[in-house]
């Protein structure tokens, strides 16, 4: 198990070396220059040079980008041509409110997504399913942004219950965790649906209904624990998916998170800022992988680790 | 199962209404009762050193931290500050600042010639490599101490905007002990003599400014000022209604009527010396024919755009820049004349679906894609066949500024931040300037704009301008469209918030009742 661990952990840096330089091209190929973003649009030519230069960004590319690795291998992710800061700094500070966002939106996915999909799945096709599997088709088809507006707009702009935004105090996480966690439930409770009712038809199901065993029993310790593999896969990607849409809802519900800072920094192509807050989201996400593959065991006691 | 399932929702709801109730109807935002004013602006400040700074929400913040040899008041006059009387010699090449003797910087040093002269020496020397740099080494050649408290600019020519230059937000005179200490962290933690000093700044959440008891020109009112930066237009308008907010900038234009209807609030609309205008690529065939440019100008409907689109938060342009500019004159404005317009293309040989290539930025200024759309339209209603290509801010600042770039028409936007004609037209259409994206080039519009930066009588400038804005409109590098206004979102229980016309929100004189 934990030579696996291990393995797993060192097969983590090859891919960051692939992120780093996808990131690397991807974003010195988009058109935009920051020193002139950063000079301003009455910046003479002079001024945007003076800043080009104050920046380092005279350098040939392959040499930027040898120096950012250097830094990477030092632990330095660089520092942020716009704000001057060090990258790290400015993720370390706001990566909680993106992990807080998407743990009571994880939360509320799989409180509400893993009932409606045994609520569905014990009653097939009854009018109970079929309320719940539209209420689900709806939640995937709105876009997130569309349902934070409407959020604030009804709990913050009529109520006046809770606040329209920032990340100050757990309150101001609620609006923007059920727009998040309730699109994400969905997907959550028409996969559970179908896994359930695949496991409910099995012989070891029926064998235990013969046998007496109470339905909430055979539902929870029979049923629901062999349809568990597939629901953990989706809520490990799912969880990458949150990190995703904290992007969009970070925006909308001014949340000083991550997301809302990625967008921020692409809006100024500040190069390092960009690459180190990416990699930094792609490492959670091969650990978060790296977690959920490690569950598989402890639910199934036939996965097992060499 | 049912009664899970009602246990789930009923403790939902009691979550939910827990937490509504410790904030009852009012909202989030009025902890700091009267004493703490929230401004909700659409992004953050980058640095708080006035001379690196080339952000509006930047030279807002510094506005509160710093204070200037002169400023601006209320109607955008020039008016004393830390300089209590100034002259210029004869020939113009010299001007003699009497500095205030009772100002001291928030650090307790006193603001005296020493300081002014540290601060404009740090941005004349380009090793710096200061934001501004050519703002101010442009024109002054060098600084001199007369006396404590007497300070003298040297010009390198007689310049006529030179005072207001000073007057310029990126003018702010910074303590010469927190510039030593500090060095390039200045920006993080600066030391002016304006009445609010920084408290804290927590990136991407609040930026906190907290009263300056020891101001000289007396304690200001509110003793809190925070900036929230709110990306989304939409939210910010909640956060007003919501009182989150007690002002906020800009409103958006779909916003506004919905906000005047809300007694609780005022929406404040002043004028701007921004304009919004088309660049026709003069380098190219066939609009290097002014009776072309003049024939795209009479047909677009300008007044629609204004009425319409913009919601009345603007105003036609009726020269190439706008009233609120030092040296305006109305030469008036192309009207709406189809008609004319098919009539001058056919004069000039233009047949009719002749393609046309026309760039917009989205979201960078107020309507800007609308507008362009609507203007696709236009042009297409007198025969053109119009190619609508939208950018990303970013990507379009790029690729309008390549030598190969091939558009015909571009959606441009320029707010000369000094108030004065020389800005709102040198950097824009003089040969060579670095925006100017008409790749416009007239030896005699260059020869007027060169007299008018050197000479120093007001009304020999005023009257180069005038000669030049005829000639503007003559030769039509651009299509004309609009001078915008500035929207501004306040509670109505607080007052003395207004903007300078250079798109500047002047917090200062704040008082919330």
């Amino acid at each position: 198990m934990l030579s696996y661990i291990l393995k797993r952990l060192l097969q983590m840096i090859p891919t960051l070396i692939g992120v780093s330089i996808a990131t690397f091209v991807l974003i010195h190929s988009v058109p935009g220059d920051p020193a002139r973003m950063i000079a301003g649009n009455e910046a003479s030519e002079e001024e945007v040079a003076l800043v080009r230069d104050r920046l380092g960004l005279n350098e040939p590319l392959h040499v930027q980008y040898g120096q950012y690795v250097m830094g990477l291998a030092k632990g330095d992710l660089g520092t942020s041509l716009r704000s001057d800061r060090p990258v790290l700094d400015e993720i370390v500070s706001r990566f909680p409110t993106t992990l807080m966002l998407t743990c009571v939106s994880m939360i509320v996915m799989v409180g509400v997504g893993l009932l409606a999909g045994i609520l569905s799945a014990t009653k097939p096709n009854s009018k109970r399913d079929n309320a719940t599997m539209m209420f689900s088709l709806f939640g995937i088809s709105m876009p997130i942004f569309w349902l934070g507006l409407m959020l604030i707009l009804l709990f913050s702009y009529y109520l006046q219950w809770l606040p329209s935004g920032g990340s100050d105090g757990f309150r101001s996480f609620i609006l923007p965790a059920l727009a998040l966690g309730l699109s994400s439930s969905a997907i959550l409770a028409r996969l559970s649906r179908s896994s359930i009712l695949e496991v409910i038809h099995q012989d070891f199901v029926r064998t235990a209904r013969a046998k007496g065993v109470k339905e909430k029993w055979v539902i929870y310790k029979h049923t629901l624990k062999n349809a568990l593999i597939p629901i953990i896969t989706i809520v490990g990607l799912e969880f990458g998916h949150l990190l995703g849409g904290a992007v969009l809802t970070e925006t909308v519900f001014s949340m000083n998170g991550i997301g809302r800072f990625i967008i921020q920094s692409i809006q100024f192509r500040d190069y390092p800022a960009i690459q180190g807050s990416i990699l930094f989201v792609a490492a959670i996400f091969v650990i978060v992988n790296l977690i959920v593959d490690l569950c598989y065991s402890l639910v199934d006691p036939r996965v097992r680790y060499e | 199962m049912k009664r899970w399932l009602s246990t789930m929702l009923l403790s939902l709801t009691l979550v939910v209404s827990a937490c509504g109730g410790t904030s009852g109807t009012s909202g989030a935002g009025t902890e700091g009762g009267a004493q703490e004013l929230v401004v909700a602006f659409s992004t953050e400040p980058v640095t708080l050193d006035p001379q690196d700074t080339s952000d509006g929400i930047s030279n807002n913040a510094n506005e509160l931290l710093f204070d200037k040899l002169v400023t601006l008041d209320k109607n955008n006059e020039i008016v004393p500050q830390l300089a209590k009387e100034w002259s210029t010699s004869e020939d113009g090449k010299k001007m003699t600042f009497k500095l205030r003797e009772d100002a001291k910087f928030q650090d307790g040093t006193p603001v005296n010639a020493e300081a002014v002269k540290y601060t404009f020496d740090r941005v004349l020397n380009k090793e710096n490599k200061l934001a501004r740099y050519s703002l101010y080494a442009e024109f002054i050649d060098k600084v001199t101490v007369d006396s404590e408290y007497q300070v003298s600019f040297q010009l390198k020519f007689p310049f006529g905007p030179a005072l207001i230059s000073f007057a310029h937000t990126n003018g702010g005179i910074h303590s010469p002990k927190n510039l030593q200490e500090k060095g390039k962290d200045v920006g993080k933690s600066p030391v002016g003599s304006g009445p609010y000093k920084l408290k804290e700044w927590i990136p991407g959440t609040k930026m906190v400014f907290e009263a300056n008891e020891a101001y000289w020109g007396g304690a200001p009112k509110i003793k809190t000022i925070v900036f929230k930066p709110v990306t989304e237009n939409s939210a910010r308008s909640i956060m007003l209604e919501t009182g989150e907010a007690d002002v906020i900038v800009p409103v958006v234009t779909s916003d506004v009527e919905r906000l005047k209807g809300n007694d609780k609030l005022k929406v404040q609309t002043e004028p701007s010396s921004r304009n919004l205008y088309i660049s026709i690529n003069t380098s190219k065939a066939p609009f290097d024919n002014a009776k072309v440019r003049q024939a795209l100008n009479y047909a677009v409907d300008k007044e629609t755009i204004a009425s319409k689109i913009m919601a009345g938060q603007a105003k036609v342009l009726d020269a190439a820049f706008g009233e609120k500019i030092w040296g305006h004159t109305s030469v008036g404005a192309y009207p709406y004349d189809p008609e004319k317009a098919k009539q001058l293309l056919a004069e000039a040989g233009i047949q009719p679906g002749t393609t046309i290539r026309l760039w917009t930025p989205e979201g960078r200024y107020l309507m800007d894609r609308q507008i362009a759309e609507f203007i696709q339209g236009n042009l297409q209603a007198v025969g053109f066949n119009v190619v609508f290509q939208k950018w990303e801010w970013g990507a379009f600042q790029e690729a309008i500024k390549s030598p190969n770039a091939e558009f015909d028409l571009a959606v441009n936007s320029w707010g000369a931040s000094t108030n004065d004609a020389d800005w709102a037209l040198r950097p824009i259409l003089k040969t060579g300037g670095a925006s100017n994206y008409a790749k416009y080039s007239n030896p005699k519009l260059d020869e007027l704009i060169d007299k008018g930066m050197k000479a120093s009588d007001p009304d020999e400038r005023k009257k180069l301008y005038s000669e030049a804005l005829a000639l503007i409109k003559e030769e039509a590098p651009w299509i004309f469209l609009l001078e915008y206004k500035q929207t501004s979102g306040v509670r109505s229980n607080v007052e003395g918030v207004y903007s300078w016309s250079n798109e500047r929100l002047i917090l200062r004189d704040a008082v919330k009742k």
